[in-house]
């Protein structure tokens, strides 16, 4: 069953000269449950990619289906429902609220949607992320590690259709890198999820189900 | 919802000092508008009271004419009807004076006593152990409250206050001589003091140095007294006879609404009357408190344009230093109006407390400014320059809570507009 499909998906940044086609009619399925990374080199378009498919950027032409829905003819508060009921963003920053503790922030999403959090799935997801005894810690209290932990298991509160991380553990050594990326890995095949993955390192994309390239805004592999 | 607060307070505790400066602009600009405006109001009640309240400023007093060379302006009980028939009127009533020397022991006093209708008399407000007095063959007599200071003792120099050391009242129920009229019909007799006026000795008013008794009892005994010759203070026509009616010193006409008194006035200055009323003077005590109110505010309104320009500040660098924290919120899906509502949630808090501070701290103020008053103005103790009434502190609360919101809009409308991928971007 697919989750996302793409076609003739445009977008075009900047007019005239400076014109950069950051997604030339790109056509792309996902599937349900699956993994996928995405390489390619900076300014290839991976990042685009990610943030049109997510709802945080509207493409130019073509049709993007998200969980049976076409995102491109949504308005921008329906596109916040969207995105905080469909989609789980992981950024390389990790992007947690400072003032927040780590389980605050894991809730947030949950919130946003003026709903009551699941206790015993946000415990659950807590303790699959290793941050049990942290979650009262502010993020600024925390290893990078833990804050991109912290950041995955609010992706994953909202149990949402997609997972979408961008460089999840660029800003992370080798070894705190790998960690994280198997947990993530780990938990959305526990949980069942599908994830899209940008990555610059060959051998983290090869843990995925699938690896597309770009290049110049065009898959070619 | 709850997190939009949540998250607000959070925010204002982390940048402590910020929030306490900008609550403290806030606090400064309402303290600086509430007192002035105390003052303002206060000055205000001050000046008006030397009306005793607006509607006698509805009151006209006509002046009839004593003299038979203008025999259509003597008043009698057709003038009044006359009177009535003005459109606007509420009501007339005449009053009949005669002058008098009233003695109390030692003490004398040179004064008017005025007689009105009885329904004018009940509307009187008396001191304690005061009456009207009934209907009798003489009049019984009501002193004004400032009376004490008229009996003059000619020999020390004192008056009744600085020379008995008691209080007015303390003559009701008693009898004193009374003497009016000239050469052979002068007439000393006693009258009875059936009360005294409520009122502070030192209040003075058109009322405190009068003599009031009811008019009709007045009349009939100054015809019974008269005895068949003119009867005092009535004028005669130009063969030295009085006239068959009854003329009266004045009448006071009453309008029925303070807008129409300049066209009643005009009414009876065409009629050919002498007339005084308190709206004028009323009028421009009201243009000097206007004066004074608009100087304060404005002052005042300076101080809290300023506090506001602050929260406004305020509220930007708040939005700058949190364009990663606004972009996450989007990102992960937060409502644009919600995002909105948060900071002015934030600004609106801001307004609040400066509101409630600054309130809280003018009623210090306001006591500082009465004891000035009392010490270097001469206030007598008690009274007050600079009052707070409770609508004030419900307003200024208020106002500078929507005014903290106010600030907060732009700052908040540019945050829930925000791009969320200029917030989140690497």
């Amino acid at each position: 069953m697919e989750i996302v499909k793409m076609e003739h998906v445009t977008k075009i940044y900047g007019a005239g000269d400076t014109r950069v086609w950051a997604l030339d009619d790109v056509n792309l399925t996902i599937d349900k449950g699956e993994t996928l990374a995405v390489v390619g080199a900076s300014g290839s378009g991976k990042s685009t990619l990610l943030h049109v498919m997510g709802g945080v950027d509207t493409a130019d032409n073509g049709n993007i289906v998200v969980d049976g829905k076409d995102i491109t003819t949504l308005s921008d508060d329906e596109m916040s429902v969207f995105r905080r009921r469909k989609i789980g963003f992981v950024f390389q920053a990790y992007h947690l609220i400072p003032v927040l503790t780590v389980e605050e922030n894991i809730r947030m999403p949950i919130l946003l949607d003026h709903k009551k959090p699941d206790r015993e799935y946000i415990d659950h997801i807590i303790e699959m992320l290793g941050l049990k005894d942290r979650r009262k810690h502010l993020p600024n209290q925390l290893s990078g590690g833990q804050q991109q932990r912290a950041a995955i298991a609010r992706a994953l509160a909202n149990r949402p259709s997609l997972i979408l991380a961008d460089e999840p553990t660029g800003a992370l050594d080798s070894a705190n890198g790998s960690e994280v990326m198997t947990l993530l890995h780990d938990s959305v095949k526990k949980l069942n999820q599908t994830l899209v993955l940008i990555t610059h390192n060959i051998d983290l994309a090869r843990e995925s189900d699938r690896i597309i390239k770009l290049a110049d805004g065009k898959i070619i592999e | 919802m709850g997190w939009m607060f949540r998250l607000s307070l959070l925010n204002m505790k982390r940048r402590r000092a910020r929030t306490v400066l900008t609550i403290l602009g806030v606090t400064i600009g309402v303290i600086s508008i509430v007192s002035l405006l105390a003052l303002g109001l206060g000055v205000k009640k001050e000046l008006l009271s030397q009306f005793e309240d607006e509607n006698s400023v509805k009151n006209i007093t006509v002046y009839g004419s004593q003299s038979y060379k203008e025999k259509s302006k003597l008043i009698t009980d057709k003038t009044l009807e006359k009177f009535e028939q003005i459109d606007k009127v509420a009501y007339v009533y005449p009053e009949y004076e005669i002058f008098v020397s009233l003695s109390m022991g030692k003490y004398m006093a040179y004064t008017n006593i005025v007689g009105i209708p009885r329904e004018q008399l009940e509307k009187l407000k008396l001191a304690d152990g005061s009456s009207l007095g009934e209907g009798g063959q003489k009049p019984q007599l009501i002193l004004g409250n400032s009376m004490g200071l008229l009996f003059y003792n000619y020999n020390t120099g004192l008056n009744f206050s600085e020379g008995e050391n008691k209080e007015l009242t303390s003559v009701v129920n008693t009898s004193i001589p009374t003497e009016f009229g000239y050469g052979d019909s002068a007439v000393i007799t006693k009258f009875k003091v059936s009360g005294v006026l409520y009122g502070k000795e030192e209040d003075y008013s058109m009322q405190s140095q009068s003599v009031f008794c009811d008019l009709e009892v007045l009349k009939r005994y100054l015809k019974y007294n008269a005895n068949g010759a003119p009867v005092y203070g009535q004028p005669m026509d130009e063969n030295g006879n009085t006239y068959s009616e009854w003329v009266y010193t004045s009448a006071v006409v009453t309008v029925n609404d303070i807008e129409n008194v300049d066209f009643v006035v005009k009414k009876l200055q065409d009629m050919g009357f002498q007339i005084s009323n308190d709206k004028e003077y009323l009028e421009s005590a009201k243009r000097e408190i206007k004066i004074i109110q608009v100087l304060l505010g404005g002052i005042g309104t300076i101080a809290l344009v300023v506090a506001v320009i602050g929260i406004s500040n305020t509220m930007t660098t708040s939005v700058y230093d949190r364009v990663n924290e606004i972009g996450v919120l989007k990102v992960i899906g937060c409502d644009l109006d919600e995002l909105l509502m948060m900071f002015l949630f934030e600004s609106g808090v801001l307004g609040f407390a400066g509101g409630v501070l600054g309130v809280g701290l003018s009623f210090g103020i306001k006591g500082i400014i009465n004891k000035v008053a009392i010490s270097l103005l001469g206030f007598v103790k008690g009274t007050s320059l600079a009052v707070i009434p409770i609508w004030l502190i419900f307003v200024s609360i208020g106002v500078s809570t929507v005014l903290g919101i106010l600030a907060g809009y732009f700052p908040a409308r540019w945050a829930s507009r925000l791009n969320p991928l200029t917030a989140v971007r690497k």
